[in-house]
């Protein structure tokens, strides 16, 4: 109301009955309550908005997990004359040299990539899992080790990011006109080529130039602020000469002197870099700082090396020969926008990417072995389908121990337990573990579970017996309410009729009370599928490839999984962490849903 | 071979209860007396006289077993031997209490004989035993902490820890190496902790409870089943999911607008922390806070209207002030559960140990701490492993005093208006 009060000088002003004051005062009061109101709705958009920004941010990074890139592969296994005999063997089969073959195979694609450093970069285009997959289709069919086969490969995930656009900018243009290549000493000059292609070349090269441009601005803007503070402090300490002052301001003299030529340097820098900008008749150098630009015509890369107005002249390290003239409509620009220096494929790699695509042999599908495989440190190659199985392991435990238990903690509280303070501190006691941090579960497993009964780390047996405790207080509480909802009247009925109180609750008050029961423990569940931290600290984080097979195996879980995958610094990796947090929200969403449908369809108001 | 011997008990039972079943029928009739209770409840008292003490003294032998062979300290091929012994001896002696409870029970059982009252009793036993799990728990839980931490504060002192500037839990390879016994002041540890707490509750009080003002006395029904689902599907969310969201989403932002603000900032902030656990913390309020302003009675509120307040005024100087002890109770919760909160600070925040109060800097918290120090392999006995105790001990009675307190003030207070 201080404002009112502030005001009241100004409606003392204006107004001059007091029922004029009133009306000005009702107003402020009327502004006062919409304000409030306002708070109260921005609260809410300020909730959806965050959500709305926490789902669409993990949807982005999400979708391009679902989509992978394979490379076909033919495998001429009885090329390399193996022995049969190996493949039935499940210790010999180790003796076949796997990744020789897919090697091979690689190879055999590109066959002017003769050099070593080309070679391991035309491998390294594969994912490094590809040889224990062949391996693994040997075992399962030993016959295919004498023959021919096409099998798919998943590209690493640095080519898979490639053809996904994560890599960098692409820009593809025809060419309009034909044009002529002279050969000069491993470079070829291009006189003729057309203006307007010529344009788009010198645009991409100007906005690249004006970004270096402004780089070197920031840091000459930095250069003489530092140049000034030096200046500023010599000045200081030369009016107070003292031993240490002048020692100081020696070496102040010094790093002034750096100063001043790095400065000099910077600004011839950016004079030069100016007038590359400006000036169209200025030759332009292109470095590793710069967007790749290439001249492509069939399988050949020819890469810019120097622009000018007359000429441009490319560079190429093909072992092709090279045509003194193409057509127009035989040859493209192709550009890669991010600089070599700051991109994970080089321009290398690029080119052997664009030309396997260009044979057709790679194909962009669904990623179905995202949801068939276990964890692997090749992200193309990590799956959540063994985490997801221990999560359904993790639940299964849970599910046993906690619903049962609850239902009886809940039925004798509720219904036999007598008023008094056992009652009483036994309530106490389940509201407050309802509200102990996750993590203090942890450490409780891991003292008691672990330490004291020696139950292994890491199985989704000790898991679940830690999620259940967790779980239980909620699954009391929601027990308890529903047991509250059943009216006396049908206790009484019972009662009245000669049943137990046992009998009572057994087979009348429980079976009307189950539904209320199951919708609390389903939303326990969902509570417990999302739980990580007490997963952390006994152990179901470890590096799990194989699908768990039962309740003491060493398992992981989905938000485990989650959590180690986040950690990552792949890009790859985060994608595929994002792709699994959508897994883990649409299995959650799919229990909640369960728990609304069995509440809408047993509820029952008395 | 406990499969086996679980699978016979199994069958043992059903064939004991079976007969002793058919046993009281055949009881129905001999006299002019009635049946005591039902045949079921015969063949059930039966079960309680053989096969479950036998259960119980075989469960408890194989779990104590392992604990003795292993204190005895037998060799390997000594304790294959001595255990399998046992294994015999206590198969032996469960089939001789089989067979003592049949006798007794053969003899006990005749048509007066009060079954249903033996079952019953045995029932509301276990139902007994299930609501005492929970203060099991709680027991277990103060033991566990309570002797790690113990151990812990043997090698390390009380007062250091708990007041120490200092903490570097890295302990050197070798022992003469500098820095070999490792530094256990957790004060940046709390500090870093009430950081991201005071920033996260900055972000969830206002915001939660506009939300439950709004919510509980402005919104129609239908805007009301709108805004519902939202605050409960951001509660729902795993707080992990949180942790990716503030690692790769909130993170970065914060760091790159700060710089372009002229600020630096780590990659790890408090700030981005603390912010997303305020979005996580913000329906725990607004339900919480729902309720209780609920639960203040209409009449109040028509007292207020009908001395001419408006709206936002009964609800600043009527409802509020009645709803006061458990909004703060709320936010008491609240606090409890940025504290113990786990998985967005092991994401967002960072992993060094700094006393600072600079939201742009990196923190670290007495979860991250725990977690960090019980990753992947650990051996128990060294200071570095029993530290994470000790952490957890201050944790958890911090967190229990803070919902003791909260709950303590939520009943009090519904008693009021009930």
């Amino acid at each position: 109301m201080t404002n009112i009060s502030a005001n009241n000088n100004d409606i003392n002003m204006s107004a001059d009955t007091p029922k004029e004051r009133m009306r000005q005062r009702l107003k402020a009061r009327y502004r006062a309550e919409m304000r409030f109101k306002l708070y109260g709705l921005g609260a809410i958009i300020i909730a959806a908005i965050a959500l709305v920004i926490l789902v669409q941010s993990i949807l982005i990074q999400a979708i391009p997990a679902f989509t992978a890139h394979s490379m076909i592969l033919d495998i001429d296994m009885a090329e390399h004359n193996i022995d049969p005999e190996l493949a039935n063997d499940v210790k010999q089969v180790n003796k076949i040299d796997f990744r020789k073959i897919i090697n091979n195979s690689v190879y055999s694609f590109l066959p002017d990539m003769t050099s070593r450093k080309q070679k391991k970069d035309l491998r390294q285009i594969l994912s490094a899992s590809a040889p224990f997959e062949l391996k693994k289709s040997v075992m399962e069919n030993p016959d295919i080790i004498e023959g021919q086969f096409k099998r798919d490969y998943l590209l690493d995930d640095v080519s898979d990011l490639y053809f996904k656009g994560y890599i960098s900018e692409f820009r593809r243009l025809t060419g309009q006109s034909d044009i002529q290549l002279e050969m000069e000493n491993n470079s070829y000059s291009v006189l003729n080529i057309e203006q307007a292609n010529k344009m788009v070349i010198r645009e991409i090269l100007a906005t690249s130039l004006s970004q270096e441009r402004d780089a070197v601005k920031r840091l000459l803007d930095l250069n003489v602020n530092t140049l000034k503070r030096v200046q500023d402090e010599i000045n200081s300490f030369s009016e107070n000469s003292s031993a240490s002052n002048i020692e100081r301001n020696e070496k102040n003299k010094i790093s002034l002197q750096q100063l001043e030529a790095k400065g000099k340097q910077l600004q011839s820098q950016l004079e030069g870099l100016n007038l590359l900008i400006k000036d169209e008749s200025e030759v332009i150098n292109l470095s590793s700082k710069m967007p790749s630009i290439f001249i492509k015509t069939g399988d050949i890369f020819l890469k810019l090396s120097q622009f000018g107005a007359n000429k441009l002249v490319f560079n190429s390290s093909t072992k092709l020969s090279v045509p003194t003239r193409i057509e127009a409509g035989n040859w493209q620009i192709f550009v890669i926008e991010k600089p070599e220096d700051i991109r994970l494929v080089s321009d290398q790699q690029a080119i052997m990417l664009e030309r396997l695509n260009d044979l057709g042999i790679i194909h962009k599908h669904f990623n179905w072995h995202f949801f068939q495989g276990g964890d692997s440190t090749n992200p193309e190659y990590a799956a959540i389908a063994a985490a997801f199985k221990g999560s359904l392991l993790l639940l299964v435990v849970t599910l046993c121990l906690s619903f049962p238990l609850g239902v009886c903690a809940a039925v004798y509280l509720e219904e036999f337990a007598p008023k008094n303070q056992i009652t009483d501190f036994i309530e106490v006691n389940i509201n407050n573990l309802a509200a102990v941090p996750s993590i203090i579960f942890g450490l409780f497993g891991l003292a008691i579970f672990h330490g004291a009964f020696g139950i292994e780390r890491g199985t989704a047996l000790i898991g679940g017996m830690v999620l259940a405790l967790m779980t239980m207080p909620t699954i009391i509480i929601a027990s308890r309410a529903s047991l509250r909802a059943v009216p006396p009247s049908i206790r009484e009925a019972a009662l009245g009729l000669g049943a137990s109180r046992l009998q009572t609750v057994t087979h009348h008050v429980l079976p009307l009370a189950l539904p209320g029961m199951m919708t609390g423990t389903i939303i326990g569940m969902a509570q417990a599928l999302g739980e990580t931290a007490p997963l952390i600290l006994i152990g179901l984080i470890a590096f799990i490839v194989d699908i768990p097979g039962g309740f003491t195996d060493a398992s992981t879980a989905l938000p485990s999984l989650i959590y180690k995958w986040g950690d990552q610094a792949f890009l790859a990796f985060q994608h595929k962490t994002a792709a699994a947090i959508v897994c883990l929200l649409i299995f959650l969403i799919f229990m909640n849903a369960m728990a609304v449908i069995l509440r809408k369809k047993f509820e029952r108001r008395w | 071979m406990t499969s086996f011997v679980l699978l016979s008990f199994l069958l043992i039972s059903a064939f004991l209860f079976l007969y002793f079943r058919s046993k009281a029928i055949s009881f129905i009739g001999s006299t002019s007396q009635k049946l005591h209770s039902r045949p079921e409840f015969h063949g059930g008292a039966a079960l309680i006289f053989t096969i479950i003490p036998a259960l119980f003294f075989y469960s408890f032998v194989s779990i104590a077993k392992d604990l003795f062979i292993r204190l005895a300290g037998y060799n390997e091929s000594e304790a294959q031997m001595v255990a399998s012994l046992y294994d015999v001896i206590t198969l032996a002696v469960a089939v001789l209490i089989i067979v003592l409870g049949f006798l007794l029970f053969t003899k006990k059982q005749n048509i007066r004989f009060p079954a249903r009252h033996i079952v019953e009793k045995a029932i509301m036993g276990v139902l007994f035993f299930a609501s005492g799990i929970a203060v099991l728990t709680t027991i277990g839980i103060f033991l566990s902490v309570i002797f790690e931490s113990l151990s812990f504060f043997s090698q390390y002192a009380f007062s250091d820890f708990l007041f120490g500037l200092q903490w570097s839990p890295q302990t050197a390879l070798r022992e003469d190496q500098v820095g070999s016994s490792g530094a256990f002041g957790a004060v940046p540890l709390f500090a870093g902790t009430a950081l991201i707490t005071v920033i996260a509750l900055l972000v969830a009080v206002p915001v939660g409870l506009s939300a439950a003002i709004y919510l509980s006395d402005y919104a129609t029904p239908k805007f009301r089943s709108i805004a519902k689902p939202i605050l409960e599907v951001l509660a729902g969310i795993p707080t992990v999911v949180y942790g990716f969201f503030a690692a790769l989403t909130i993170a970065p932002f914060i760091r790159n607008s700060s710089e372009s603000l002229g600020f630096t900032a780590s990659s790890e902030s408090a700030l981005a922390a603390g912010l997303v656990m305020g979005i996580m913390l913000i329906p725990f309020i607004s339900s919480l806070s729902d309720d209780v302003i609920n639960a203040v009675p209409q009449s109040l509120r028509d007292g207020s209207y009908g001395l001419g307040a408006t709206k936002s005024e009964t609800m600043k100087r009527v409802v509020l002030p009645a709803a006061l002890p458990g909004i703060v109770s709320a936010v008491l919760l609240a606090v409890s559960r940025a504290i113990g909160e786990t998985m967005i600070v092991v994401m967002a925040a960072g992993q060094s140990a700094n006393l600072t109060i600079n939201p742009l800097e990196t923190v670290t918290t007495v979860t991250v701490q725990i977690v960090a120090l019980l990753t992947g392999d650990i051996e128990f006995d060294t200071p570095k492993t029993l530290s994470a105790f000790a952490l957890g001990l201050v944790l958890f009675i911090i967190t229990l005093i803070l919902n003791f307190i909260a709950l303590r003030v939520v009943k009090k207070y519904r008693e009021q208006y009930d």
